[in-house]
């Protein structure tokens, strides 16, 4: 790639990033001192099992429930890497899990994400947005409608962004250019 | 009442269009997998599959249109063949239809309609491609063609319409007579009136644009009204049947749906009769401009995007769907005055709904088809 866009945008440390499972260490920060105390006596087995525990217990739950909430949202689209930058869009802050928003409507569950670009003018900000919208039609239920828009004063041509992301035929008609879908599954190709 | 008759998994993606025969009863769809498929429109025999155009375009098939059936007044043995046009995102169109059945020719004059019926709506009519038409520079939105079958437009990303003439009897030749670019963004959808040529153009840059055809120049048209008032990309755009019950003479009227979440009658008197006697020819080359007005907004009720509509010319009924599920039929309760008679949700599950059609099946039914996300084809009985 030629000169890129933004040559120094400000970068989140990945451990600072919001996720289920920090917040769970954090939650449980003693039992895990215990755990690790006890591991280093000679109890051995005990700790792997109980994590196999919780672990199975959860993805139970998932299969009743299906419970998918804001953090999975996020999860799903916060190691998608920047198109010119070999970092992520949750490392450079472009989303945010303050900026997505879910809403039931009847049968559907919307999902609103607003995108922070690293700087207004960013040519690439379209792409950004169509790459969160791929990783999120091809993982998420059918009775999910995506909204994608550009925060609020953070972007030059924020309406024609925005108009693009959420037409439908137009999203389509992108993905089906080789060109276009290459460039994007290069971005996905850091999800876990 | 809004019924389920039949529910038919036509394609393994989108389908995105689906259009039904002026005349006969055939229904084709067009789809992502690049394929088309046609349909008999029966009940009685629950709707089977006649056959699959494929192999054709190299994207998505975004459009469908059937080429309306012409008479010849000279020649009463005359027998149009059905034929339909494919618009793709590969930015190229193509025309279909099926070769003359051979027993065709055994039958006497007066029993044709019925025994015509039969052979042009069988399986066993095998349709070949008959012409390839390139021309836009990017994907292909929408095709029509106008009511005599001599012209058929085509609108794309690339800002353009482009009005084809052909020989509507052997479609041997399609030549570009006109090129419309007054559009600022991509155009999603071109419709023509019923019976005039005058076409509708909805676009991205939310305006619908009307043409018509000049009085004196037949490959001219003139851009005769410019409808303001949406606020988002207008999807979809039908004109009411002048045989409609609730039309009017000299009054030419239009249907808009729209990413805005509102479904919009729009109106002008139609003065075409007074044009042709009252101006000398010198000055009226050009089509005069028709006065539009916004009629009404019809009531509220889809909540995601409204893709595709349909003006019922038997009962002058509008149908329209969308991004939500939700099928909204609208009655004119008096002039003017449209009034939701019948809504149903979740018509093809949580998958958005594309495309929706009034249509007659062969025992003489009209019947309501919708098409979505999730490749299947809905056929809907509505009781008012």
């Amino acid at each position: 790639m030629s000169d890129p866009i933004n040559a120094n945008p400000t970068i989140i440390d990945i451990s600072n990033l919001p996720s289920r499972i920090n917040n769970d260490k954090e939650l449980d920060k003693n039992k895990q001192l215990i755990n690790k105390i006890t591991s280093l006596s000679l109890i051995s087995n005990e700790n792997p099992e109980l994590i196999d525990d919780s672990t199975s217990e959860e993805s139970e739950e998932d299969e009743e429930e299906d419970p998918i909430d804001e953090q999975e949202i996020f999860d799903l689209i916060s190691s998608i890497s920047d198109p010119e930058h070999p970092l992520t869009l949750a490392q450079l802050a472009v989303v945010n899990l303050s900026d997505i928003e879910l809403k039931q409507v009847g049968i559907l569950t919307e999902v609103l994400i607003k995108i922070t670009p690293t700087i207004t003018h960013c040519s690439l900000a379209t792409l950004i947005g169509l790459g969160i919208r791929v990783r999120l039609e091809r993982s998420l239920p059918a009775r999910f409608r995506i909204k994608i828009l550009i925060k609020e004063g953070t972007h030059q041509s924020e309406n024609q962004v925005n108009k693009q992301l959420n037409d439908k035929e137009r999203v389509a008609a992108a993905c089906e250019n080789e060109q276009l879908l290459s460039v994007i599954s290069q971005m996905l190709s850091t999800c876990k | 009442m809004v019924s389920l008759l039949k529910s038919i998994k036509a394609h393994n993606d989108k389908v995105w269009n689906i259009n039904s025969h002026p005349t006969l009863p055939l229904l084709a769809t067009a789809s992502t997998d690049k394929t088309s498929k046609i349909f008999k429109l029966s009940s009685l025999q629950n709707f089977p599959q006649l056959t699959v155009l494929e192999d054709t375009h190299k994207r998505s098939i975004r459009a469908i249109e059937f080429k309306p059936t012409v008479k010849n007044s000279a020649d009463p043995s005359f027998v149009d063949l059905p034929a339909l046009a494919l618009g793709s995102f590969d930015s190229t169109i193509s025309i279909w239809g099926i070769d003359e059945p051979s027993n065709i020719d055994l039958i006497d004059e007066s029993e044709i309609s019925n025994h015509e019926v039969e052979l042009l709506t069988n399986a066993s009519n095998e349709w070949n491609l008959i012409a390839i038409i390139e021309g836009h520079e990017n994907e292909i939105k929408s095709v029509s063609w106008n009511w005599s079958g001599k012209y058929l437009a085509s609108c794309s990303r690339d800002k353009t319409i482009w009005i084809w003439e052909t020989d509507s009897e052997t479609l041997e030749e399609f030549e570009c007579i006109c090129v419309l670019n007054d559009h600022g963004q991509d155009i999603k959808h071109v419709t023509w009136h019923p019976t005039k040529n005058i076409l509708a153009s909805s676009s991205y840059d939310d305006t619908i644009r009307i043409y018509k055809q000049d009085v004196d120049d037949d490959d001219h048209w003139s851009t005769i009204g410019i409808l303001n008032g949406h606020e988002g990309t207008v999807w979809c755009s039908k004109f009411e049947n002048p045989d409609s019950p609730m039309s009017k003479e000299n009054r030419i009227r239009l249907v808009s749906v729209s990413d805005d979440l509102t479904v919009r009658i729009w109106s002008s008197e139609d003065k075409e009769n007074e044009e042709a006697s009252e101006l000398p020819s010198s000055i009226k080359h050009r089509s005069e401009e028709l006065v539009w007005e916004l009629d009404c907004i019809l009531p509220t009720a889809h909540s995601y995007p409204i893709y595709s509509v349909s003006w019922s010319d038997k009962t002058g009924k509008i149908a329209t769907c969308g991004s939500d599920g939700l099928i909204v039929i609208y009655k004119e309760v008096s002039d003017g005055n449209w009034e939701i008679e019948n809504m149903k949700e979740a018509s093809h599950g949580v998958y958005e709904v594309n495309s929706i059609i009034w249509a007659n099946t062969i025992e003489g039914d009209e019947i309501l088809i919708t098409a979505g996300d999730d490749g299947y084809i809905n056929f809907w009985e509505v009781q008012g």
